[in-house]
This record gives structure tokens, sequence and C-alpha cells, in this order.
């Protein structure tokens, strides 16, 4: 979860963040195991 | 997102990662010399998209993730600094944000601490999702 965490929160305190879209979002998820109906976004 | 409003989640977020407990439109527009009505319009515009959850009947920042702008039980400290989290994750996303440090939940038995140093938490643990995350949203603060 802590990595998770790095990598979704990462840049957020930016100015020129954006939000992630669902396909991002969901690939950061599958990039930790957190796959399947449950971490679908889209 | 306008510009404006970018630059307003920016300072939102700058001002509880710079220890500001209570965030709202009086303290944003304060902090960079903004029109109160402008800063209330582009914090609608963000909880609207979701990049903020307003508390009731105002435009207190009630979350910006994984900030909390209430006490929740759940904190991150480092060092003599802490945050108000919003959940379990939301203390280690800000020790992920802040620095190595300590995650505090609250638990049936006092406080559940994890310790965070060179990206590794100790001890180990499970969090608990009840809602799938296209429903984060429907009730984020449940969520």
């Amino acid at each position: 979860m802590f990595d998770l965490s790095t990598d979704w929160y990462r840049g957020r305190l930016d100015e020129d963040w954006d939000p992630p879209t669902a396909e991002k979002t969901e690939a950061i998820f599958a990039s930790h195991g957190l796959t399947g109906d449950f971490w679908r976004l889209s | 997102m306008t510009p404006f409003d970018r630059q307003v989640r920016a300072q939102i977020y700058r001002l509880f990662s710079g220890g500001t407990a209570v965030v709202d439109e009086a303290v944003i527009a304060g902090s960079r010399g903004w029109a109160t009505d402008d800063v209330e319009d582009s914090l609608d515009r963000l909880a609207e998209i979701h990049l903020v959850k307003l508390a009731e009947g105002g435009h207190r920042v009630g979350m910006a993730h994984p900030f909390s702008g209430a006490g929740t039980g759940y904190r991150s400290v480092v060092g003599d600094r802490s945050w108000n989290a919003n959940c379990a994750w939301d203390t280690l996303a800000i020790l992920a944000m802040m620095g190595d440090g300590e995650a505090v939940a609250p638990g049936p038995d006092g406080d559940v601490i994890w310790s965070v140093q060179d990206g590794k938490v100790s001890p180990e643990g499970v969090v608990h999702l009840l809602v799938p995350a296209r429903r984060f949203w429907d009730d984020i603060e449940f969520t």
C-alpha cells in the first residue's frame, strides 16, 4: 500500500499535476497487483 | 481545470502539507491575496470533479486526498510535524509525500501505529477496503 501510495500520489503537490485518467489509474493499480473487477474504474 | 483552479488546488495542498489544519475559502484567499468569491467558485469546480471534498454547508476543505481537513483519528507523523489523514491508506500516502515517520490509525484497543523507514512499512498489516474503486466517490467519506 505504501508503494501504491507513492505511485498514485506522485506529483500531487505540484501545480502542474493533472488527475490521472481512469485508464492510467487502473494501470497503477495493476502494477501493484490490484486487478479484477474491484479495481476497475471503466 | 482552469489555470486559476490549478493554482487553488496547488495552494490547498501547499497549506495542508505546510501544516495548516483548517483550509477554507478565507484561508486560501488570504494566503495568496485572491478574492474570496473567486476561491469559492474554484472550490465548487474542484469539488465537482472530485479533486476536493468540501465540508457540508460551506467551503471548508474536508478532504484533499490524502490530507483531511478534520480530525479523524488517522494521522501521519514526521518528527514534530503531523497531518490529519482520511483513512489508513492516506496515513501511508502522506508519509510517501512527506517523509519517513509514523502512520497512526485508531483501533479498538488504542492507536495502531506503523513505522515507515526508507520505504518499508512495519509491522505488516492488512488494509480492508469495502467499496470498489469505481464507487469510491459515491460517498467518499464512507469510503
